[in-house]
Formats: C-alpha cells, structure tokens, sequence
C-alpha cells in the first residue's frame, strides 16, 4: 500500500502510528515536498488483517519473539506448551552450512524475493504459479 | 488497473488525467511492511537450509489417512539412521502430536528459535496440538465480525512461523502433512515453492479418485516434479495375513495412475492393530515383515530414491 500525493506527485512517506486501544489503527503519512499530511485509519478488522501479515506499520520497533503471532494470536493455549529458555539449541546444527538441495532451493526463492523487490511483475507472474500475495 | 498509469475521471465530462500506478512509483515509503514481509520469506529460506528433503504428504480429500502415513513413514525413515522431522499443516485438526507420542512434550525456547521435541523413533515434531489446552478448538483472537477476511492469513503465519521459527537443525527429511483442501496444498507452495518431493494420498474410493485428481492437476501446475501415489487402505490385512482382503469396492487407486501416469509408490492395507499403535503414538511403521509393515519398508525406499534426502547428505 502506498501513497501518491497527486499535488505533487510524490509518495507519502510514513511518518506516526498511533494504537487508540479500541483495535483500530491509525498511521499518518506526509508528503515529503509540500508536507501536506493525511492519516490512514483501519477499523478492528482491517487492523487485524494487517497484524495476521506479521508486519507492523513503521517498523518493528523491538525484535519478533519466536512463534510470537502462534503465542500471541491462540485463544486457548496451552499454559505450559513452553519451557523456559534455554542458552542453546541442543546442538542440533542450527550454525551449519546449508546443503546443497537447500541452496538450490534458497536460491529459488531469492529469484522469487527479487521479482516482489523490484516490483516490476506481479509476483503471481511467477511461471510455476506461486504468488505469495505480499 | 494494471499497474502502469491510471486514467482517472476528471470533474468534467471527458476530462481525465494521468496518475503513477503502484510499480511505477519507489517501494521507500518507510512504513517498511514489504521489508518486513521479506524478511519473513528470508528466515524460511535461511532456517530450511539445513534440510535435505521436504517431502509433503498430502491429498486434498479428508480422511485417506495422510497424518497415519506421516507418522508412519517418519518413523520408517528414523529408524534407518536418517535425521526426520513432522511438521502437521494441519492446524485445525491436528494428530501427528498424539501418533508421535508428543503430548506432554514441551517446546522450548532457545536463542534462535523454538526447539521441536522428540517423539516415536526419535521424530522431531511440530503441531498445534501442544500448544493447544486439551479438547480447545484452534481459535484465533480478533475480531469476530468478518472473520474470514483475516484467518486464513493468520494461518499461513502459523505454517510459516512452524518452517521458520523452529530449530529443525540439521535434517534428511522434512515431512510436511498437509490438511484437506486443495487451496491448503497452494498455501504450502508458496512457502516451499520446490518441495523435494509430494506423497498424493488416496484410497480406492471413486470419491477420492476425483478429488485426489484435483490436487494431482494443481501440483503439476504448479511446476511440483517428483509426485509419488500412496493408495492408503488398498485392502484389510489380518494378523498373520499373506494377503489383503478387499475393503473397498472401488478401483480408485489404479485408475488414479492411469489417468495421471503417477507412478505407485506404495500401496498400504488397513491393518487395525497397526491402525490402534499409531493413535497410540506408537506407529510401527516398517518394523516388521506384516503387510502394513512390508508396505512401509517400500515407501521408504521408494521416498529415499525418489527424493534423496539422505542421498544428499555430505
């Protein structure tokens, strides 16, 4: 989603969000040229679209915990599902050089992650079919 | 709109101008949500490097006994000697914690992610089942009104956060069990565009004949190569049996080869005591020279040749 100041054909850059409590969103936007502002406001629902994507308008302003939108979005979790953290991952190989099926694979998906970069093609475009609607 | 420039109604009749699409314009608004967005797709690619084989078992009709086949096949390929993990897609029906002997096993929260417990055999899992209190329904909170606008999306952020949030380390296969519906088998795609391989459950129903079809057809579309068939439930094998009595009057099985030229991987009876130690989480896959046991021994050699897992191994 972006904006185009049509005065001055610019993108509106992000400038504040604001969370009023109420499950709604509010994020403001500036015209970086003639500084002219407008807001973008989402009701509970459209707010809750935004947060299933994982993503938050502006940035991330602290790191995501692990499995965080698994824990945080479960209306009937399990209390004791997870024990307390631990200093390692049990040496299962987490540090290790990817295999060579793995590269291959990462590198498709880097070509993949390209195309959506560049925005140049809709990513639906992808020839074996996989849009991955971002 | 398309993407290039956009005609848009002037407040006079025939008037109109010309307007910048979406791709013509810079990405740099500083709401960063396409970065994040990347970034999520990067942790995927980053935490599946160290995975030889994702191998998906799915179907698209309910109740073939994809989840008893993943259980099952896990178990086969641990016990020679290749490093396995479960991952159950199926959020809102899940039993790979249960068939695994996972319940009661807790994950746990390491410096860079949660690592999986280990169940039958050694298997590596991942379910909504041990996240979930006993009995609950998975439910999302949100909103209630229009909740179909959001949920889907919650939970494609869930089957991504269980490939790219959990410590798999260093694996031959990663067995993926995907939930009835061949849009589920879509939303896997987009996550793992290039599974090793895709196992297509079905039973010699005729019901399942056509809906299996549907899944086979979007695969291919899909670009997916390697497609094994399991015909799960060819037959009833009794203790001590030689061979299979019918249990379905249907020939699903043999006209879905034929119709798709898919190659049979294995076909699998319905032994009940087999049936009984998997929901037991104990599967016992390939363990013995039974019919079902027999049958298992196949589809592991058939996967190891066919999606090279282990083959890929340094």
């Amino acid at each position: 989603m972006k904006f185009l100041c049509l005065s001055c054909d610019e993108v509106m850059a992000f400038a504040e969000r604001q969370l009023p409590g109420d499950g709604t969103l509010t994020a403001i936007f500036t015209c970086p040229a003639c500084k002219r502002e407008m807001a973008l406001l989402t009701n509970p629902m459209e707010t809750q679209l935004v947060t299933s994507l994982g993503v938050e308008i502006g940035g991330r302003t602290v790191p995501q915990q692990p499995m965080q939108q698994t824990r945080m979005g479960l209306d009937s979790p399990l209390e004791e599902a997870f024990e307390a953290p631990v200093s390692r991952d049990l040496g299962r190989g987490g540090d290790r050089a990817p295999r060579e099926s793995a590269q291959l694979r990462s590198r498709n998906g880097q070509t993949h992650l390209c195309r959506l970069c560049h925005g140049a093609r809709d990513p639906r475009d992808h020839p074996r079919g996989h849009g991955s609607g971002a | 709109v398309d993407g290039t420039e956009t005609d848009i109604d002037g407040e006079a009749a025939g008037e109109s101008r010309k307007v910048r699409g979406y791709a013509e314009v810079s990405h740099e608004t500083g709401s960063e949500l396409l970065e994040q967005v990347l970034g999520q797709r990067a942790r995927v690619s980053a935490r599946l490097g160290t995975i030889g084989a994702i191998v998906a078992i799915a179907s698209g009709k309910g109740g073939v006994g994809k989840s008893a086949v993943t259980a099952n096949l896990a178990v086969s390929l641990s016990r020679r000697g290749a490093r396995v993990g479960v991952l159950d897609a199926d959020l809102n029906g899940p039993s790979l914690g249960r068939m695994l002997g996972l319940l009661g096993s807790r994950l746990v929260d390491g410096p860079s992610g949660v690592v999986p417990p280990a169940g039958a055999a050694g298997v590596l899992g991942i379910s909504t089942e041990l996240l979930l209190r006993e009995d609950a329904p998975l439910r999302w909170k949100g909103p209630h009104a229009d909740r179909f606008v959001w949920l889907g999306v919650t939970e494609a952020a869930v089957l991504r956060e269980f490939l790219s949030d959990v410590v798999w380390g260093e694996l031959d296969y990663l067995l993926v069990d995907i939930p009835p519906g061949t849009d589920k088998i879509g939303r896997f795609l987009d996550l793992v565009p290039d599974p090793a391989g895709v196992l297509v459950v079905t039973t010699p129903s005729e019901v399942a004949l056509s809906v299996v079809s549907r899944s086979v057809a979007m695969l291919r579309e899909a670009g997916v190569e390697s497609i094994g068939v399991v015909g799960n439930m060819s037959g009833y094998a009794s203790p001590g049996a030689v061979q299979p009595l019918p249990l379905f009057s249907g020939d699903g099985i043999r006209r879905l080869t034929e119709s798709t030229g898919l190659e049979l991987w294995a076909e699998i009876p319905f032994d009940p005591g087999m049936g009984a130690r998997t929901d037991g989480g104990e599967p016992p896959g390939g363990s013995d020279d039974s019919l079902f046991g027999k049958a298992f021994q196949a589809l592991a050699d058939r996967v190891e040749r066919g999606v090279g897992g282990r083959e890929a191994a340094p």
